[in-house]
């Protein structure tokens, strides 16, 4: 056969028209998917519920951010004013310190000063929301 | 060629240039009525404007009429649920042209294209497209196994070419490859076609 033959494929041509030309989705396809779709309505949030919810998250949002500025703040405030402490009365804490290694057991004064940095380190780690046994394995 | 294949029904020709330029109106529709969070009617709208061609596509792909089905719907659930993240920079039929592809293709994935079918099974796929109630042809049911022993895009582009008499721009829309892919597809497909139908001619003389 010479496929190039145009009554050849004029041919094949209705013949195809014929087999695909009513190719299409079986009656009731749009009422199928409308069910669906209704189906699917239901158990999604309204637009004024979808809206209230966004504006909800948009508030718990600015207010988490709001809480998150102050506590830099007061952490700025305070580790400033910690510092100056330190600084203003460095020799005071350096002679009590020394006199409390001198009068206590030397091993307990260890521990505590260990004890003493762990938990203001844990505590600086929590607030920045970094868990501090995830760091140990634990 | 493929112009011959056009010129053996003009009619066809100029519905569909009609239909190209209704469907760009239909479009804009759909998408004003997708920004203007009326979802419900924008698929109103979309779904008798894209049925057969969400349809004719995902046939091509698979090649069976139930499964073609249950990704229509699927594309068309699909589309309803992403209507807010249209964002309209692409054409909104290239949009849910790649929809239906990705969900065809997953779909393939997940239950591969049974090409040696049964003569049971053939009869059932041709009964189902022959939809307009025409008397059976045993013919039909030997073209249509010829079909689906095509490549697979050659298929996809001899499917989609004469469910509608569609352009080969359009064609090449759905596909997403270019105009001369899509006509060389075409091309071979019919050619393979013909002589596929030529040799059984002569082996049955």
């Amino acid at each position: 056969m010479n496929t190039e033959d145009p009554e050849t494929m004029r041919a094949l041509d209705a013949r195809l028209r014929k087999l695909y030309g009513g190719l299409d989705t079986r009656p009731g396809f749009d009422d199928r998917l409308q069910a669906r779709i209704a189906e699917l309505s239901a158990a999604r949030p309204s637009a004024a519920e979808r809206s209230r919810l966004e504006q909800e998250h948009e508030r718990a949002l600015a207010a988490a951010r709001r809480a998150a500025r102050i506590d830099a703040i007061a952490l700025g405030i305070g580790g400033l004013g910690s510092a100056m402490a330190l600084w203003e009365f460095a020799p005071q804490l350096s002679a009590w310190y020394a006199t409390s290694v001198e009068t206590l057991d030397p091993l307990l004064v260890g521990f505590g000063s260990l004890a003493v940095t762990a938990v203001a380190l844990w505590g600086l780690l929590r607030r920045f929301g970094v868990d501090p046994r995830a760091l140990v394995g634990a | 060629m493929l112009a011959m294949a056009g010129e053996t029904s003009p009619p066809s020709r100029a519905y569909q240039r009609q239909e190209e330029g209704s469907r760009t109106a239909v479009d804009e529709d759909i998408i004003a009525l997708m920004r203007a969070g009326r979802p419900d009617e924008a698929l109103a709208r979309l779904v008798p404007a894209y049925r057969r061609r969400v349809f004719g596509l995902a046939y091509g792909i698979l090649g069976d009429r139930a499964a073609a089905e249950d990704v229509a719907q699927e594309v068309f659930v699909k589309v309803w649920q992403a209507f807010d993240s249209f964002d309209g920079r692409a054409q909104l039929s290239t949009w849910i042209y790649a929809i239906t592809r990705n969900a065809a293709i997953s779909a393939l994935r997940k239950r591969p294209r049974a090409v040696s079918m049964s003569e049971e099974a053939v009869a059932t796929q041709v009964d189902a497209l022959r939809a307009d109630g025409d008397p059976e042809d045993a013919g039909d049911a030997q073209l249509w196994r010829l079909v689906e022993t095509l490549p697979d895009k050659q298929r996809q582009a001899i499917v989609l070419f004469y469910q509608e008499d569609r352009s080969i721009e359009d064609i090449a829309g759905m596909l997403g490859m270019p105009v001369n892919t899509v006509k060389t597809h075409l091309h071979r497909g019919r050619a393979r076609l013909a002589a596929a139908l030529g040799t059984d001619k002569e082996a049955a003389a």
